[in-house]
């Protein structure tokens, strides 16, 4: 049975068309990964780069490499994979990585600070998004694998087996990779909540 | 109950706050992209995925060149060395001919 996207495309016969050199197949097959695409470019975007630069990036080596797909997993994952590696390597190419200190917080993120020190309960909704740039800031201490791990699993609420269909990791790395991010997440945080406390 | 580690909440507040995914791609990318397909550039770019590793090669090269040619400096200067063994040598032959 052929296999359909949601929006309606035929993959296997649009993989096909653009192998043949259809420009409107690989247009339609652009437009239906972009969303997909846009995701996981978002969520390991390095500092100083445009989310439709690099976007564009994993669209030329999806485009360039599709004749390797061989169509024996899904078509998503196969691009999933393509774009969590050229984010790594984007990612490892950012070779600094400061220190995040109580001075580089917007006044939302020091009062979502403030909130969990002083409280136990759920952060208020209104503060989403500081809560939101505030964990990015975090994230953007940690190495990209450990960086990656911990956006697919807590922040995309991802099981390990997706995260596993994702990147290619084996479950047991993915779940020891998780848990020394997370440990070492917890020290950043722990400095940020000791300057907050000072 | 939902643990109240202050990660966890902070955790669950974010992921509480996604940005809306584009539904299509701008036209300026899928221009690029597809202008890119046809000149066939993405073959060509491929093989700057190897340039990490070309470059990793590369200084593990370097380093092995300097350490070969340390070695063989200090296997020149070392005269001393061969002293002593030529002394043991002729000792031992004039004792155990």
């Amino acid at each position: 049975m052929a296999e359909k996207s949601q929006d309606g495309l035929d993959i296997p016969a649009c993989v096909a068309r653009v192998r043949d050199g259809d420009g409107e197949a690989a247009r339609e097959l652009l437009q239906h990964l972009y969303p997909l695409v846009i995701s996981i470019v978002r969520g390991h975007l390095p500092r100083r780069t445009g989310e439709e630069d690099l976007a564009q990036t994993i669209f030329m080596k999806v485009f360039a490499k599709l004749d390797q797909f061989s169509g024996t997993v899904p078509l998503e994952h196969w691009v999933s994979r393509i774009a969590v590696n050229t984010c790594l390597n984007a990612l490892q190419a950012e070779k600094i990585r400061p220190e995040l200190r109580w001075a580089d917080l917007s006044e939302e993120e020091e009062h979502v600070i403030q909130n969990l020190a002083s409280t136990s309960e759920e952060i208020d909704p209104d503060h989403g998004f500081a809560a939101r740039e505030l964990v990015e800031k975090l994230l953007e201490r940690l190495a990209p694998a450990d960086r990656l791990v911990l956006q697919l699993l807590h922040l995309e609420g991802r099981s390990v087996e997706e995260v596993r269909e994702r990147t290619g990791w084996g479950a047991s790395m993915i779940k020891v990779r998780a848990f020394r991010a997370r440990r070492k997440l917890k020290k950043h945080f722990a400095v940020l909540m000791k300057e907050h406390h000072s | 109950m939902k643990p109240t580690d202050p990660l966890d909440r902070l955790f669950r507040a974010a992921a509480r706050a996604q940005r809306a995914l584009p539904a299509e791609a701008p036209v300026a990318v899928e221009q690029r992209v597809l202008a890119s397909w046809r000149r066939g550039d993405g073959a060509r770019a491929e093989w700057l995925d190897f340039l990490p590793l070309f470059r990793r090669g590369l200084a593990f090269a370097c380093v092995a060149f300097i350490v070969a040619v340390t070695w063989s400096y200090h296997g020149l200067n070392s005269s001393d060395n061969d002293v002593a063994t030529m002394l043991n040598a002729s000792v031992a032959y004039s004792y155990f001919p």
